[in-house]
């Protein structure tokens, strides 16, 4: 028959113990059942008043909560309305002398063939975590935005050995990743870098490598290339470029695609830089240039043909530009025609800003049956940013400046 | 016609005494070449990237004539080119004050060519106060380090100042700079 224990008041205490009237040892545990047993049970409440609450306190020894049929599909639960008020569900273990003294919170499934044990993190309406154990899934911890281990999206897992993966997207410092980004680290570290790195300490070994990897699906997939850029200005990409025989490419874009390909190499080794400044150019008959001291730049009067002009430095006037402080190889080369025999001085030489390059000899004592003479000059050239290069021709002596140029070839690259 | 660089650029009596131990021509005449090839860059630059797509809008003869072309080229639907910027600014050593005026004036270029000037380079007038700057330390830095190595063979002592030094160089016996060096054959 249902009934109340009326009268007890404030520090009065209601014990349950188990004593054998007729001493010796207990051998059946006490139990303090709430509710009812029998036909129809009915759920049974243990309720703290408002203001006070429920304490379960105990000497040495364990409290448990074990639920068995037909009561296992009760759960222990921890509810709250009150505005402003935070639940707490605490496991303290107050001992600050033994390292042993741990607080632990256990979740335990019953085995290979039970559920997950795991955290459920909800926010009713809005979002929702958990994190534990999958059971399905090779006994992966994981972090999913599901009601279970096994649900949502695999956020971030890790094997038992320590095999960390982000299957998503992983960020350091930020919670905003770059467009199309999975991996990041992005810090404000001022007067530090920002660094990713892939460090092998092993030093006994020659195979211990430290490597950064990047690869693709395969040859119907993109390329594979590392970008560097300083944000709003200038960005350099390198790698392999799949759409271009698997050549290996510098670019000046953010991808193998964008801006121009300043450097390229093929699988076979070929390398090309299609933006060095490298000019090739002739000139065919140009009458009466030289030959009584005249100093002609050749190109002057007959525009020379430009052949290539990889970096837009040479003017078909015969002038070439550096763009850039460097050293240049620089060539030159021509046949003259009408040398008349008093020609006994010649020079062909490239003029740069800062000095001559020449080849010297007498045209006249070196001719051919059409009265031709030719001559070569070569030099690796120091020039300024904005000097310019010039092949000319100086021939003396003659009666006039009746010599021709009948052919002329000038050319030149960025050496280093 | 158009007029650029008239604010003008001035170099100091070393920064002349260097640039003439190495040029045939004066310093206005090393800028006007340089100028010349910065132009003739941006026309070459322009034509390779949007003389193509300009054709493709044409029906008949193209006039070969610059002053239409680049005008045509640079106001096309989407006309853009990679600008090239001003380098990094190098620092002359300079003691004494740079006062002798090299580009009075400044120099006269077709609108045409103003116009591609703009198109390709940031900062036209920086980019050849850039190129003037560099060639004097550069001039400077070399004529430094040809005539020191000359000295300690010598082992004789000169100046640390680099103005100081490029005086005291230029006032050795013997000294010749290029243009007195040249000799014809």
């Amino acid at each position: 028959m249902p009934g109340n224990i009326n009268g007890v008041m404030w520090g009065d205490n209601i014990s349950f113990s188990l004593t054998k009237p007729s001493g010796g040892d207990i051998t059946t545990d006490g139990q303090l059942i709430i509710g009812s047993t029998g036909n129809n049970p009915q759920a049974g409440n243990l309720t703290g008043a408002v203001g006070s609450g429920i304490g379960v306190t105990n000497g040495a020894g364990t409290i448990a909560l074990a639920f068995s049929s037909p009561y296992n599909e009760a759960d222990f639960t921890f509810t709250n309305s009150i505005a402003g008020n935070t639940r707490t569900l605490s496991v303290s273990q107050t001992d600050n002398t033994n390292t042993a003294s741990n607080a632990e919170l256990s979740l335990e499934s019953g085995g290979a063939s039970g559920g997950d044990p795991f955290l459920h993190f909800l926010v009713t309406g809005g979002g929702e975590f958990s994190t534990g154990i999958d059971n399905t899934d090779s006994d992966l911890w994981k972090l999913t935005s599901g009601a279970t281990p096994s649900a949502g999206t695999d956020l971030l897992t890790s094997t038992s050995a320590g095999a960390l993966n982000a299957p998503v997207t992983l960020s350091v410092g930020s919670s905003t990743l770059p467009p199309n980004t999975q991996l990041a680290n992005v810090q404000a570290n001022v007067g530090s870098p920002s660094q990713i790195e892939a460090e092998n300490t092993d030093n006994t070994n020659v195979e211990s490598h430290a490597v950064l990897a990047t690869k693709n699906g395969g040859t119907n997939g993109g390329d594979c290339f590392t970008v560097y850029e300083i944000t709003g200005d200038q960005a350099f990409s390198t790698g392999i470029d799949n759409s271009d025989s698997d050549s290996y490419k510098i670019t000046t874009g953010g991808s193998l695609d964008l801006g121009s390909v300043v450097y390229k190499m093929t699988s076979a080794g070929e390398r090309t830089l299609p933006l060095q400044p490298a000019f090739g150019a002739f000139v065919g008959a140009d009458a009466d240039v030289t030959g009584n001291g005249a100093d002609y730049v050749i190109g002057t009067n007959t525009a020379m043909t430009q052949i290539f002009d990889q970096n837009a430095d040479f003017n078909t006037n015969g002038t070439f530009t550096s763009p850039v402080t460097a050293n240049y190889q620089l060539s030159g080369s021509g046949l003259f025609g009408d040398i008349a025999g008093a020609m006994t001085s010649g020079v062909l030489k490239i003029v740069t800003s800062n000095r001559d390059y020449s080849f010297f000899n007498n045209p006249a004592g070196l001719v051919n049956a059409a009265n031709q003479s030719g001559m070569v000059v070569s030099a690796l050239a120091d020039m300024d940013a904005a000097d310019t290069a010039t092949l000319n021709i100086l021939i003396l002596s003659g009666v006039g400046n009746t010599a021709d140029i009948v052919n002329a070839e000038f050319n030149g690259f960025l050496a280093v | 016609m158009k007029k650029i660089c008239s604010k003008g650029y001035k170099i100091s009596k070393p920064d002349e005494l260097a640039l003439e131990r190495y040029l045939l021509v004066t310093p206005k005449k090393w800028s006007e070449d340089a100028l010349t090839g910065m132009t003739n860059k941006a026309i070459k630059l322009i034509m390779r990237d949007w003389f193509e797509k300009y054709k493709e809008t044409i029906n008949g003869n193209i006039t070969p004539d610059f002053s239409v072309i680049i005008p045509a080229l640079t106001n096309m639907e989407g006309f853009k080119m990679n600008k090239i910027q001003v380098p990094e600014a190098m620092t002359v050593k300079r003691t004494e004050k740079a006062s002798k005026e090299i580009w009075d004036n400044g120099f006269d270029i077709e609108d045409y060519e103003e116009m591609a000037l703009k198109a390709v380079y940031e900062d036209p007038e920086g980019m050849m106060d850039w190129f003037m700057e560099n060639k004097i330390f550069q001039r400077r830095k070399a004529m430094v380090k040809e005539q020191e190595v000359k000295f300690i063979k010598e082992k004789k002592a000169f100046p640390a100042n680099e103005d100081a030094f490029i005086d005291f160089a230029c006032n050795q016996n013997g000294y010749k700079n290029r243009k007195q060096s040249e000799e014809l054959i």
